[in-house]
């Protein structure tokens, strides 16, 4: 039987206000199959999502939701998250939310490594309002802020977050759903700092005027820069520069949690243990 | 206006000796008086110039800060918040300053009463815990002004400190009151 | 450490603490029931966070510091969102940084106490010494139109008198509540003689609480005097937040007449009750021949000054709003007509005294304003009081 995404979403919002062909309906419908699956029930769900085109994802799906400001997501989940330990809260946002109007909380919400999902709908570009260049433009391409091409180098969300200590970090394409629905159960059963990067296509506003017109050349872009994890790291250093490596690129289940750690806090100071010293952790420095 | 007691503690940021005012403030309360403590920090506030006015009053005090010229007590240990602060000092009236660390112009000793106790030394290397500087500061003035029953102080003081360093703290006090008593001494009969 | 410091003392049914200003504010949100604080240090505030570190979680309540101001108010919103009482405590700089996301907690009607330390500004200013420069900042702190609700503590007791009011005003507004202290109130250090635990507990008035079928909720379908409604996240009500125009489930919406009714009632909801948030203090003015108005620690050196002067037969007398924002328009305007020499007293260059020349449609107002980062003394405003009347 087919899946029925009925019960997730808010019926009387849809059509969603994405452009025809976008790949944000597709993350959209993978995180509610992976959701279904591990029979969350939906009270128990807070999406935070910010500025931009995954934006509107929060409220699109019938759970308690938060469109917050342009790059404070994380924050805000943070404030939902340690308020309500048992609860699963997860944030949709994109590359200007995350890396660069929020890039700090990004870096820091990994660093507490705290029990977030950390879904970006990563679509190279700032689409909503019109193509100005985001972190993750590739350098070359046109934007509307750079109409000569764009300059600014881009980074890697993934290697930026694992850095940054997220305990968790994978990546898939929205032309593979099925892989992606099956990171982002993965994310959702991990407990700590749980990083997707979500590539999709946003023909309409990167490919356009970037000879990617059709949502479909957006996607074969997308195809053409991606690679399982084990054939990229297999690849010359040289090759591996231009492919960005997809699946579950770390995970790591020994750090400790930071609502488990705050709870440690609060033990010792109601006296049900003693100070927190250096012993309690791994690493010392 | 009569009953109140004024007092100024200056030194430099991170200096124990403020810690003084605290305990002042507090052994007033707990004697049922009133006592305010008000701290105020230049920009720097590790080693920049502090001050912490005390006032002291059977009745209410509403207005936090020390009115200049009415200081009855003044104690430094730092030049350069000496230098700064000694004009809130009434004429007359008492500064005790480190002699290592402060230095009172010729006009200085004739405007107030200069009293030069080695403060910072005497928690150093007669108590050996440098920290102390806040109680031998907290007996002098206390030997000085009579605020506050010198009991109550202790007590109050031992209060604020953990268990283990109460034998140094009432050596640092009874090290106060003895170079006070001792600088009165020597002012009554030179 | 039990909360409430070492030195408290009950007396005739009240507390007797030592505290500066910013550890009551932390001690009051604590009474208070807040179980969550955000913030990030900032002087002459962060006591407020030191402390609060501290018996926050003696309660069972976390107490995290961010890694910057617009995290701070940030993570706090999100908390209050999911239904918890929710502090976070800065200075000027921090509520600039933080003004974005106030507007959010405004139009999302998220329950939120600010406290604001004020020191001297504008910019990095003089971060250690006193000012009142931010009484404008509190009435429109982020862009847009909304209704801001300031109380300013005048007293050490009112560091935390305030902040409990705060946090019941903002329940019962459905939106963030200033607590301006400044650097004075926030640091010195004297008795402060404080309403005991159990009545703080008994005076709480809780947020409202939709107990009806969920089919049936609508959080911001509210009458246009009241403020939304907004149930715990987790427990069944399933409904949006977000800082964009909204409709009564707070679905994004551009209608027309929903967009106008929204902003309406963010207005109406505090002026159709301003009778419930406006306090004021009046001093000596009975009998007085000169009107003295201040706020905050300048109405210490105030007192001061009118037991001074009248000790010397000059008979002023003081009045103080404590509620900042609404300002008290009607009381103002009777006192207008009421006194012709009026003196208006703060520290900063006249910001409220825009509002106390409005609210008396009068311009002959005597004003005395410093922003160098000293106090008043009781002596500058006898001198002032003596020059112009």
């Amino acid at each position: 039987m087919a899946f029925n995404y009925d019960n997730y979403l808010r019926m009387e919002k849809m059509p969603t206000l994405w452009c025809w062909g976008c790949g944000d309906g597709i993350v959209l419908k993978s995180f509610v199959r992976a959701v279904d699956s591990l029979g969350y029930a939906k009270d128990d769900i807070c999406v935070v999502s910010g500025i931009g085109c995954s934006g509107r994802f929060s409220s699109y799906v019938d759970f308690n939701t938060v469109h917050t400001t342009h790059g404070r997501t994380v924050a805000f989940a943070t404030g939902v998250k340690l308020a309500n330990p048992t609860k699963k809260v997860v944030i949709v946002t994109g590359d200007g939310d995350a890396f660069a109007i929020g890039g700090n909380h990004t870096i820091h919400g990994a660093r507490r490594n705290i029990d977030l999902t950390m879904i970006v709908i990563q679509n190279f570009i700032y689409g909503l309002t019109n193509s100005q260049t985001s972190p993750t433009t590739p350098q070359g391409m046109w934007t509307v802020t750079q109409k000569i091409g764009n300059i600014d180098p881009t980074f890697d969300a993934c290697r930026l977050v694992e850095a940054s200590g997220a305990t968790f970090v994978a990546r898939e394409a929205v032309t593979a759903p099925k892989k992606l629905e099956k990171v982002m159960k993965a994310a959702l059963e991990h407990k700590g700092f749980a990083y997707i990067d979500a590539l999709t296509n946003c023909h309409i506003n990167l490919g356009r005027k970037n000879k990617m017109v059709a949502a479909m050349d957006t996607l074969d872009w997308i195809d053409s820069i991606t690679v399982s994890k084990k054939k990229w790291d297999a690849l010359p250093a040289e090759e591996q520069k231009n492919k960005l490596p997809t699946g579950i690129l770390h995970h790591d289940d020994t750090k400790r949690e930071y609502c488990d750690a705050y709870q440690m806090v609060i033990d010792a100071h109601q006296g049900k243990r003693g100070k927190i010293t250096q012993d309690d952790f791994d690493k010392k420095i | 206006m009569s009953t109140r007691t004024v007092m100024r503690f200056t030194g430099v940021g991170g200096q124990g000796v403020l810690l003084a005012g605290t305990i002042f403030a507090s052994a007033k309360i707990n004697q049922g008086g009133f006592g305010m403590k008000t701290a105020t920090y230049t920009s720097q506030v590790r080693g920049g110039a502090t001050v912490v006015d005390i006032q002291l009053d059977d009745k209410e005090i509403w207005y936090p800060y020390a009115i200049d010229g009415q200081i009855d007590f003044m104690l430094s240990v730092a030049d350069v918040s000496y230098q700064q602060f000694k004009v809130g000092v009434r004429e007359g009236g008492t500064i005790v300053v480190d002699p290592n660390l402060v230095y009172p112009t010729d006009e200085d000793r004739k405007k107030w009463n200069i009293v030069e106790i080695p403060i910072i030394t005497i928690a150093k290397e007669e108590v050996k815990l440098v920290l102390t500087q806040s109680v031998v500061a907290l007996a002098i003035a206390n030997t000085y002004t009579h605020a506050i029953d010198d009991q109550l102080l202790v007590d109050t003081m031992l209060a604020a400190v953990p268990e283990r360093f109460h034998a140094p703290n009432k050596l640092a006090y009874e090290l106060g009151q003895k170079y006070a008593e001792a600088a009165m001494y020597e002012a009554e009969h030179a | 450490m039990a909360a409430g410091g070492d030195n408290v003392v009950i007396k005739d049914g009240k507390r007797e603490v030592v505290m500066p200003g910013n550890h009551l504010a932390a001690l009051a949100a604590v009474d208070s029931g807040c179980k969550f604080f955000g913030g990030y240090p900032i002087t002459p505030s962060t006591e407020v966070m030191e402390y609060i570190s501290d018996i926050l979680p003696e309660v069972g309540g976390t107490c995290i510091q961010m890694e910057d101001e617009i995290a701070g108010v940030a993570v706090a919103t999100g908390a209050s969102m999911s239904g918890v009482r929710s502090m976070t405590a800065t200075s000027g700089p921090g509520i600039s940084l933080k003004a974005e996301n106030l507007g959010l907690a405004q139009m999302a009607e998220v329950p939120l106490v600010v406290v604001n330390v004020m020191r001297g500004g504008p910019s990095t200013g003089l971060p250690t010494r006193v000012a009142q420069g931010d009484i404008a900042q509190a009435k429109n702190p982020s862009h847009g139109d909304y209704k801001s609700i300031a109380l300013c503590a005048g007293t050490l007791a009112e560091c935390y008198t305030e902040t409990v009011r705060a946090f019941n005003l903002a329940d019962r507004f459905m939106q963030p509540v200033f607590v301006l202290l400044d650097a004075t109130l926030g640091l010195m250090h004297a008795k402060a003689v404080l309403p005991t635990v159990e009545d703080v507990q008994a005076g709480i008035v809780p947020r409202k609480k939709f107990e009806g079928e969920p089919e049936n909720y609508r959080p911001y379908g509210v009458e246009q005097d009241e403020a939304a409604v907004l149930n715990p996240m987790f427990q069944g009500y399933r409904y949006h937040f977000t800082g964009l125009h909204h409709d009564a489930m707070g679905f994004p919406t551009e209608e027309i007449e929903t967009c106008r009714k929204l902003i309406d009632r963010l207005f109406n909801k505090v002026d159709a009750h301003r009778d419930e948030i406006e306090l004021n203090e009046e001093f000596m003015l009975d009998d007085a021949d000169i009107l003295l108005i201040g706020y905050g620690s300048a109405s210490l050196a105030i007192k001061e000054a009118v037991l001074r002067l009248r000790e010397e037969g000059i008979k002023v007398g003081m009045f103080r709003p404590i509620t900042v924002w609404p300002s008290p328009e009607e009381r103002l305007n009777e006192l207008g007509k009421q006194f012709k020499n009026v003196l208006s007293i703060e520290l900063n260059q006249g910001q409220y005294l825009e509002e106390i020349q409005r609210c008396m449609g009068r311009r002959d107002i005597e004003k005395l304003t410093k922003t160098n980062g000293r106090p008043f003394s009781p002596a500058d405003i006898s001198a002032k009081v003596k020059e112009v009347f």
